[in-house]
């Protein structure tokens, strides 16, 4: 037995054993910790710029609708991710109104229980709510560090929507009228997008909303006039 | 009078490393606790099974080097500001890149508000944990001073 080899201390093989898991912990604490900045540091720096185009399509020779015309709004969302993170889109809603001036000149006055009136300074505003979409979009990711565009279109036209129609044929009629173009009528836009942050899984308990707030970065764009 | 100190100072180094230990573990699990999808390894929701485990496996760990259970309730409770500490630290880490512009007092305390129910099972944890730890550790090496004992000389039976 003398010519036994060296054989550790149980204490000293408890306290390597105990360093080992401490430098795991805090390996890993360092990794979530990273993790974890790198989400909030893509909330906090990626950015949408949206851009808004009304078009009015198949119109009379002077501008206005007729019941064959479409109103088209096309956005075009470009976002930017400065971020390390990828992101995806997820969900996009837009909501288009335009100024009722029959309204707002007496001319008119049966959609003001239906028109959105935003009150100013000098009086209220009404609008007309024309564009009421939300969508979930599939579409190639935001890669780190670059950007990416999301182009959309919406149409309203007699077959899609006869009575929010022609009350669009009526605004339009009445700016014609009174600057000369439908096109010179004020519209006021809103949207929001939604993108999720790759790598980030969804959370599985309904009660950790700030979870889902974790995953999910919510842009919001314009002002929400309501439907 | 010298070698007093010395054993003193050596006494309290090892709750002071043990409790850094305990509080490590509780750090992380309070984070992992509050943001499962942001720790490592990630997860769709906390599991408190394995959070327990984690940290009653760490609080046996300790109490097999604890000296007496004095000084495992001492690192016990001595891990809760630690702990604390750890996971504000992890939760304050994205306003450290200097991107994110937060208050960090504000990050500390709603940590401390959703991380409440660990540092609450943390007490009986750790002091459980500690004593299965110490009661383990004094059967394979019974005395005060357990593994840390030299070993003692044969007697003579003369």
């Amino acid at each position: 037995m003398g010519g036994a080899g060296w054989r550790p201390a149980p204490e000293h093989v408890g306290w390597t054993a105990l360093a080992a898991i401490a430098a795991v912990l805090a390996g890993l604490s360092a990794a979530s910790s990273l993790n974890y900045a790198s989400v909030v540091v893509a909330h906090s720096v990626s950015y949408v710029v949206p851009a808004f185009e009304i078009a009015y399509e198949q119109t009379a020779p002077d501008g206005t609708l007729t019941a064959n015309s479409t109103v088209r709004a096309s956005l075009a969302l470009r976002v930017e991710n400065p971020s390390s993170r990828t992101l995806r889109f997820s969900l996009v809603a837009y909501g288009g109104w335009i100024e009722d001036w029959p309204l707002e000149d007496g001319w008119n006055d049966s959609r003001k229980n239906q028109d959105k009136a935003v009150v100013n300074g000098s009086g209220s505003t009404y609008f007309f709510p024309a564009f009421g979409e939300s969508l979930n979009v599939v579409k190639d990711p935001v890669p780190p560090g670059g950007n990416a565009t999301l182009s959309l279109s919406f149409a309203l036209s007699r077959a899609t929507d006869p009575q929010r129609f022609d009350a669009m044929r009526n605004i339009t009629e009445w700016g014609a009228a009174r600057s000369g173009s439908p096109s010179a009528v004020p519209w006021n836009h809103w949207v929001r997008v939604d993108l999720t942050i790759d790598g980030v899984p969804e959370p599985s308990s309904n009660e950790a909303g700030y979870l889902r707030d974790l995953r999910r970065i919510e842009f919001q764009w314009g002002s929400n006039l309501g439907f | 009078m010298g070698f007093r100190l010395g054993a003193r100072a050596r006494r309290w180094s090892r709750i002071g490393l043990l409790s850094a230990f305990l509080g490590l573990v509780l750090g992380y699990a309070t984070f992992a606790f509050i943001f499962p999808t942001a720790a490592i390894p990630i997860g769709a929701e906390p599991s408190l099974a394995g959070i327990a485990a984690l940290l009653f496996g760490s609080a046996v760990m300790a109490g097999l080097l604890t000296d007496d259970v004095y000084a495992g309730t001492v690192q016990g409770f001595l891990a809760l500001p630690v702990g604390a500490a750890v996971a504000s630290l992890m939760i304050v880490s994205p306003v450290l890149t200097g991107m994110v512009q937060a208050q960090g007092d504000v990050l500390v305390f709603q940590g401390i508000q959703f991380g409440f129910p660990m540092y609450v099972l943390a007490i009986p944890v750790n002091l459980l944990g500690g004593l299965v730890g110490l009661g383990i550790r004094d059967r394979i090496a019974p005395g005060p001073l357990g593994f840390a004992r030299a070993p003692t000389p044969p007697r003579n039976h003369e």
